[in-house]
C-alpha cells in the first residue's frame, strides 16, 4: 500500500512536469506511471502510422539485457485508446525500435469489443537509453502505463545479418565451383552473379553475362550437374518459360539452353526419373500438365512428357522427390492448388507417384492417405521423428495444414493437431533443416512463427525471425545452416552442438548423388537425409547432407545408398567436419550381407581380373565403369574372369549384381 | 442534308445500274437487294488460317474498318496491357442474340458468336508508326468458347493463326504522350489465354469454362461513337438484334476510370474490376484468397480494406491499409514487376503508373485501419 502511495505521489509529481518533448523526457524504471493529457509539442514520428499532433515523452535506461514491456493494457484504462512508440538513438536522431497501437486485449464494457490499448516489448542493450512516446492520434485523454522488465533470454537459434548486393527472393544457395562450399547465385535480366564462398570466409563475386535470357527465376530455381562435367547447371522457371543455364567444363562460363514450350513454371527439380545414371528435369506447370525433360545421356535434355506423365490438368505447384516407402527408388509427391476449383476437384488434390522401380509410376495418394485437397503450395519431407522414414509437412492455403507422419507401411497419419504448430494457413513456402544442430529437423515458413524448432517428440516450438524462407546452406562453413534471402545473408550463430556434413560425388549415379539416401548412426539411433534438387516451393538449397548430432561427439557409421544401388559405408568418421564420398569408394563389405566375401584380383592388373567366390555370389552381371562414369564393359555370361587388356591405364569401378538383385562394387587399377 | 442524301442515293442506284448493265445483258431491271454481310464463320472450319478469311473488315485489313454486322464496342474501363491500345468488335450469326445474366456476369452469347480484339501500339519508334501486334478471337462453339490468336505480319497486311500456341515475345518501343517507353510485349500462349478467361461459375468439380471478361452489362452501359451516331451500347446491341430486348438496364454500372469528374471510389472500383476482378471473384483463378474485387462487391471488408493478407508480405499489414497506400499489399503488388509478387502476374511487364496513382490516392483518402 505504501509503495502504491509512493508511486501515486511520484506520478502526481511527474504529472506536474509535462514531458512535452524528447529533451524533457522523464526517466522511468519498472513501475506504473500516469500520463496526463497528451499535449506535448514534439510529435512522435515513424514507428507506426503518423497522423498525430502531440506527444508525451519518457525515457528508460537499460542497465542490463532485458526484455522490456510497456503496456497500457491495464484495467484502469478500460475503453481508452492509446498509441506508443519506442526509440533508441538520441533526441536529434531517434531510431525506431518498436511501436504499438491496439494489441491490448482488455475488453471495453461498451459493446464487448477490445479497448484500444497498447502493448509493446523490446530487447535492451545494457547502457542504452530508450525513449517511450505516446501520441494523441486517437485520444488526448490521460491514462496509466506500466513498464516491466524480465531478463533477456536468447532464442535457441539466432542469426546475424549481413547485406549482399542482391534482391533475389527466389534463392539459390549451392556449390557452383566444385569445392563443396555453398555459394550464392542471383539472377538479373541478362546476367547471373555467383558469390563464391572463399575458403577462409567471405565471397568472391563474378558476374556472367547471359544475353537475351528467355527466362529469369521469377518462380523457381534448381541446380544439378546434368551433363556430368563437375559443375552445377541451373534451371530458371518463369511464368511463361523455363530455361537452362549450363556450366562449361571449366565452370567459369555459362550458356543458355532455351526451351520454346510455354510453361507457367512452378517447382522444378533435376532428378534421374528413369534411373539411368543421368539427371532428367522435372517442372511443375501451374495451368496445364507438368513437363518432363529427358536426359539423352549426351549432355542434352529433351522436352518429353512421356518420360513422366502426370495427370493432364493444371494446379501443379510443388514436386518433392523422395523415397517415402523405403524401397530404394525416388517417388514423387505433388502439392496441388487451383483457385475456383471446388473441394474434390482433381486439379487441387495432391498426388503421390510411387516409383515401381522399372521406370513406371503408380499414383498412390489415396492408398497412402495423403491425397489432401486443401490447396497445397509446398511440402517439407524429412524424417521429423528420426524413425527412419520420411514424414510430410504440408503448407496449405485453405482448410488446415497437415503433418503426415509416416506409418512405415506405405500409409500416413495426420498428427498436425498435436504438434503445437500454429493452425494458421497461407504459407507459400515450407523448408526443413536442422538449424540448431540438435539432431532433429526444424522448419521455416510463414504461418504463425517463422521458425519452428523440433522438440524431439513430434512437437514444435515457434520462434520469430525477420525472414521466413530462402536458400539454405552453410555459407561460412561452420557447420551451422545459414539462409540467404533478398539482400541479406542470415548467419546462424553457432551453439555447442556437433555436426557432420556428407558431400557426395556420383560416378555411376548422377554427379550430385541426387536421390541418394544418406544415413548416420550413433548413440541417438539413426538420422536420414535425401539429396535433392529444388527445395521448398521456389528455392535451391545446399546439396550437401547436413546433420546436427547435439552433444554427441561420435558418429558410428555413415551409409550412402546411391540411386545406382551401390552402397558406401564409412565407420567412425570425424565429426565437426565435412566428409566427401566418391560413389563406390567405401563399398559395403559383402560379409554384412551374409554372402561370402569377394575380391577382385590381381589388383593392380594389366590383362585380366578375377572375382573370388564367384560361384557363391550367383553373378547376374558385371559392369566396369571408368572413373568419369562411362560404362566401358558389361559381362552378363556369368563368367568370373574379365579381360581388361583393352582398357586404358587408370582406376576403374567394377559393379556386380547378383541374381537376387544385390549390387556390390569394387575398385581396381589397370596397369599397362 | 436532304440534298446530300438524294445525291448519295442517286449515286448508289447509278452504280447498281452500271454494275448490272456491265455484268449481264438481260432486259429486266434489277431491284437493289439489302446489303449482305461478308462475314464467314463456319464453326466446323474455324479457326481459319488467316484473319482475312473471316471477312470481319472492309478494305485494308489494318484499318480494322468493320464489315456489316460487325459491331465495335468498348468497356467503360479497360485492362492495362503494357499500354497497348485495343479495338474490340462483336459479331453474331443472323437472328441470334445474347441473353442478360446479371449486371456483373458476362452476357450469354449465342453459338457462333465471335468477339474480336486487336492489340496495337501507336507512335512506335523510330518513325511514330502504328504497329498492330495481334488479333485475338473468342469464338463461341457448341461446346463453349474457344480462344484463337492471329499474329500480324511485319507488312501489316495479314494476321496468321498462331498454331504453335506457346506464346511469342515482341519487343516494342513507342512514345507514350511524348515519353519513350519500351516493353517485350507477350502474345499469350493458349494456357495463358485460359488462365484469365476462365471461371468455375458454380464451383463444381470439373466445372471450369472459358469465358469472355469485358462483355458484362455493367461495362457496356455507356455511349459509344459509332461514327454515324453516338448511342448507349446496350441500346445499340438491342436495336441491331444482338441483345435480348427484354434485358434490364444495369443498375450497377462501371465507369471510365480516367474520367476525373466521377467519384474517386467509383473510378477505383471500375479500374480494379477490369484489372483484378475476374480472378479475384468467386470461381475465379484466385478465389481461394478471400478478396472479392469484382465491381458488384460493395463490401469494403471483402474488397480488402483493412483485410489481413492471406500471404504475409513485408510492410503490408493490410491488403488495403486505410490512409497508408505505401503499406498496403495491393499497392506493393501492382507497383511490382517481380513475377511472384506482382499483380496481375500475367498480362503485363510494366507498372501502370497512372493506375497505381489512382489507387494510391484512394487508399490515402480512407480512414486508418483499427
Amino acid at each position: 500500500m505504501k509503495k502504491t502511495t509512493l508511486f501515486f505521489l511520484l506520478s502526481l509529481c511527474f504529472y506536474s512536469f509535462a514531458q512535452d518533448d524528447c529533451a524533457s523526457a522523464v526517466t522511468v524504471t519498472t513501475g506504473t506511471y500516469t500520463v496526463g493529457q497528451i499535449n506535448g509539442t514534439q510529435i512522435p514520428q515513424s514507428c507506426i502510422n503518423n497522423n498525430a499532433t502531440a506527444g508525451e515523452w519518457y525515457k528508460y535506461v537499460a542497465d542490463d539485457s532485458y526484455t522490456v514491456t510497456v503496456t497500457t493494457d491495464l484495467a484502469i484504462n478500460i475503453c481508452k485508446d492509446t498509441r506508443v512508440h519506442i526509440y533508441s538513438g538520441d533526441c536529434s536522431n531517434l531510431i525506431c525500435v518498436a511501436g504499438d497501437d491496439d494489441s491490448g486485449i482488455i475488453q471495453c464494457n461498451n459493446g464487448n469489443t477490445n479497448s484500444y490499448l497498447s502493448i509493446v516489448s523490446f530487447n535492451t542493450t545494457p547502457g542504452t537509453t530508450y525513449y517511450i512516446a505516446f501520441d494523441n492520434r486517437w485520444s488526448t485523454s490521460g491514462f496509466e502505463f506500466q513498464l516491466s522488465e524480465v531478463p533477456y533470454v536468447a532464442p535457441p537459434v539466432s542469426f546475424t545479418q549481413q547485406p549482399i548486393s542482391s534482391n533475389a527472393t527466389i534463392c539459390c544457395v549451392v556449390d557452383m565451383n566444385g569445392d563443396y562450399l555453398d555459394d550464392i547465385v542471383t539472377v538479373s535480366s541478362n546476367a547471373m552473379t555467383i558469390l563464391k564462398q572463399n575458403v577462409g570466409g567471405g565471397f568472391t563475386s563474378s558476374t556472367i553475362s547471359l544475353p537475351s535470357l528467355t527466362a529469369t527465376p521469377t518462380w523457381s530455381i534448381a541446380a544439378g550437374d546434368y551433363d556430368k562435367n563437375g559443375f552445377n547447371d541451373l534451371v530458371f522457371g518463369s511464368g511463361s518459360r523455363l530455361t537452362i543455364v549450363k556450366a562449361d567444363a571449366t565452370g567459369t562460363n555459362y550458356t543458355e539452353v532455351p526451351y520454346p514450350q510455354n510453361i507457367f513454371t512452378q517447382r522444378t527439380n533435376f532428378i534421374d526419373i528413369n534411373n539411368d545414371g543421368n539427371l532428367d528435369l522435372w517442372a511443375c506447370h501451374d495451368v496445364a500438365q507438368s513437363h518432363a525433360y529427358r536426359n539423352m545421356g549426351s549432355g542434352d535434355l529433351v522436352f518429353d512428357i512421356s518420360l513422366m506423365e502426370t495427370l493432364p490438368v493444371g494446379g501443379n505447384y510443388q514436386s518433392m522427390w523422395t523415397d517415402y516407402d523405403n524401397d530404394g527408388d525416388m517417388d514423387m509427391y505433388l502439392a496441388k492448388c487451383r483457385g475456383g476449383a471446388p473441394v474434390g476437384d482433381s486439379q487441387r488434390i495432391n498426388l503421390l507417384y510411387k516409383n515401381n522401380g522399372d521406370g513406371t509410376f503408380t499414383e498412390s495418394g489415396a492408398v497412402a492417405g495423403i491425397n489432401d485437397g486443401s490447396q497445397s503450395w509446398s511440402t517439407a519431407i524429412e524424417d521429423f521423428d528420426n524413425d527412419g522414414d520420411m514424414d510430410f509437412l504440408l503448407s496449405n492455403i485453405s482448410d488446415t495444414n497437415k503433418f503426415y507422419l509416416n506409418n512405415g507401411d506405405g500409409t500416413f497419419t495426420d498428427i498436425y493437431a498435436s504438434t503445437g504448430i500454429d493452425p494458421q494457413v497461407g504459407s507459400w513456402e515450407v523448408q526443413a533443416a536442422d538449424f540448431n544442430n540438435d539432431g532433429w529437423i526444424d522448419f521455416l515458413w510463414q504461418n504463425g512463427k517463422e521458425l519452428y524448432l523440433n522438440n524431439g517428440d513430434l512437437t514444435f516450438t515457434g520462434y520469430d525471425l525477420t525472414f521466413s524462407e530462402g536458400g539454405i546452406g552453410d555459407l561460412n562453413n561452420d557447420g551451422f545452416l545459414d539462409v540467404q534471402f533478398a539482400s541479406n545473408v542470415f548467419y546462424n550463430v553457432p551453439n555447442a552442438n556437433h555436426w557432420i556434413k556428407i558431400n557426395l560425388q556420383g560416378l555411376i549415379s548422377n554427379q550430385n548423388g541426387i536421390g541418394a539416401r544418406v544415413e548416420i548412426y550413433g548413440n541417438w539411433g539413426k538420422q536420414i537425409r535425401e539429396i535433392r534438387s529444388g527445395h521448398g516451393f521456389s528455392h535451391q538449397s545446399t546439396m550437401n547432407a547436413h546433420f546436427g548430432i547435439g552433444s554427441e561427439t561420435n558418429v558410428d557409421q555413415v551409409i550412402i545408398r546411391w540411386p545406382s544401388g551401390i552402397i558406401d559405408v564409412i565407420d567412425n568418421p570425424n565429426v565437426d567436419q565435412a566428409l566427401t564420398i566418391l560413389e563406390g569408394s567405401s563399398p559395403l563389405d559383402v560379409t554384412t550381407f551374409n554372402t561370402d566375401n569377394f575380391e577382385v584380383y590381381p589388383n593392380p592388373s594389366s590383362d585380366f581380373i578375377r572375382i573370388t567366390n564367384a560361384e557363391k555370389l550367383q553373378i547376374k552381371s558385371i559392369a566396369i565403369y571408368a572413373m568419369h562414369g562411362a560404362l566401358v564393359k558389361k559381362i552378363t555370361d556369368g563368367s568370373s574372369q574379365i579381360k581388361i587388356n583393352d582398357l586404358k591405364e587408370g582406376i576403374y569401378m567394377l559393379t556386380l549384381e547378383t541374381t537376387a538383385g544385390e549390387k556390390f562394387s569394387r575398385n581396381f587399377v589397370k596397369k599397362n | 442534308m436532304i440534298k446530300k442524301y438524294y445525291l448519295t442515293l442517286g449515286l448508289m442506284v447509278c452504280s447498281v445500274l452500271l454494275f448490272s448493265c456491265s455484268d449481264d445483258d438481260s432486259n429486266y431491271t434489277e431491284i437493289p437487294t439489302p446489303e449482305i454481310s461478308p462475314v464467314t464463320v463456319n464453326l466446323s472450319q474455324v479457326p481459319y488460317s488467316k484473319l482475312s478469311d473471316y471477312h470481319f473488315f472492309n478494305g485494308l485489313l489494318k484499318n480494322q474498318s468493320p464489315s456489316l454486322d460487325v459491331l465495335p464496342y468498348e468497356p467503360a474501363s479497360s485492362l492495362f496491357s503494357d499500354y497497348a491500345h485495343k479495338k474490340r468488335f462483336v459479331w453474331m450469326p443472323k437472328n441470334k442474340q445474347a441473353i442478360y445474366n446479371g449486371d456483373d456476369n458476362t452476357l450469354e452469347f449465342p453459338i457462333g458468336a465471335v468477339l474480336i480484339k486487336t492489340f496495337y501500339y501507336d507512335n512506335v519508334l523510330p518513325n511514330n508508326t502504328q504497329k498492330i501486334i495481334e488479333t485475338r478471337l473468342l469464338i463461341r462453339k457448341e461446346d463453349g468458347w474457344k480462344a484463337y490468336d492471329y499474329i500480324w505480319n511485319e507488312a501489316q497486311t495479314e494476321a496468321n493463326l498462331d498454331t504453335v500456341e506457346q506464346g511469342v515475345f515482341i519487343p516494342v518501343e513507342w512514345s507514350e504522350n511524348g515519353i519513350p517507353k519500351s516493353t517485350t510485349y507477350k502474345i499469350p500462349s493458349q494456357t495463358e489465354c485460359v488462365t484469365c478467361h476462365k471461371i468455375n461459375p458454380n464451383q463444381e468439380e470439373n466445372g471450369e469454362i472459358t469465358i469472355p471478361i469485358g462483355v458484362k452489362p455493367q461495362n457496356l452501359n455507356l455511349a459509344f461513337d459509332y461514327g454515324n451516331e453516338t448511342v448507349n451500347q446496350l441500346a445499340k446491341w438491342k436495336s441491331v438484334g444482338y441483345l435480348d430486348p427484354n434485358s434490364p438496364t444495369p443498375t450497377n454500372t462501371t465507369i471510365n476510370w480516367t474520367n476525373i469528374n466521377e467519384p474517386l471510389e467509383k473510378r477505383v472500383r471500375s479500374y480494379i474490376d477490369i484489372n483484378c476482378g475476374h480472378c479475384h471473384r468467386t470461381g475465379g483463378h484466385c478465389d481461394y484468397v478471400d478478396l472479392r474485387l469484382n465491381y458488384s462487391n460493395t463490401n469494403l471488408s471483402t474488397f480488402g480494406v483493412c483485410m489481413t493478407p492471406l500471404f504475409s508480405i513485408p510492410n503490408g499489414p493490410y491488403v488495403i491499409n486505410g490512409g497508408n497506400a505505401d503499406q498496403s499489399e495491393m499497392i506493393q503488388r501492382i507497383s511490382s514487376t517481380e513475377e511472384s509478387l506482382m499483380m496481375p502476374y500475367i498480362g503485363r511487364t510494366l507498372v501502370h503508373e497512372e493506375g497505381v496513382a489512382l489507387i494510391t490516392s484512394w487508399i490515402n483518402s480512407l480512414p486508418e485501419c483499427r
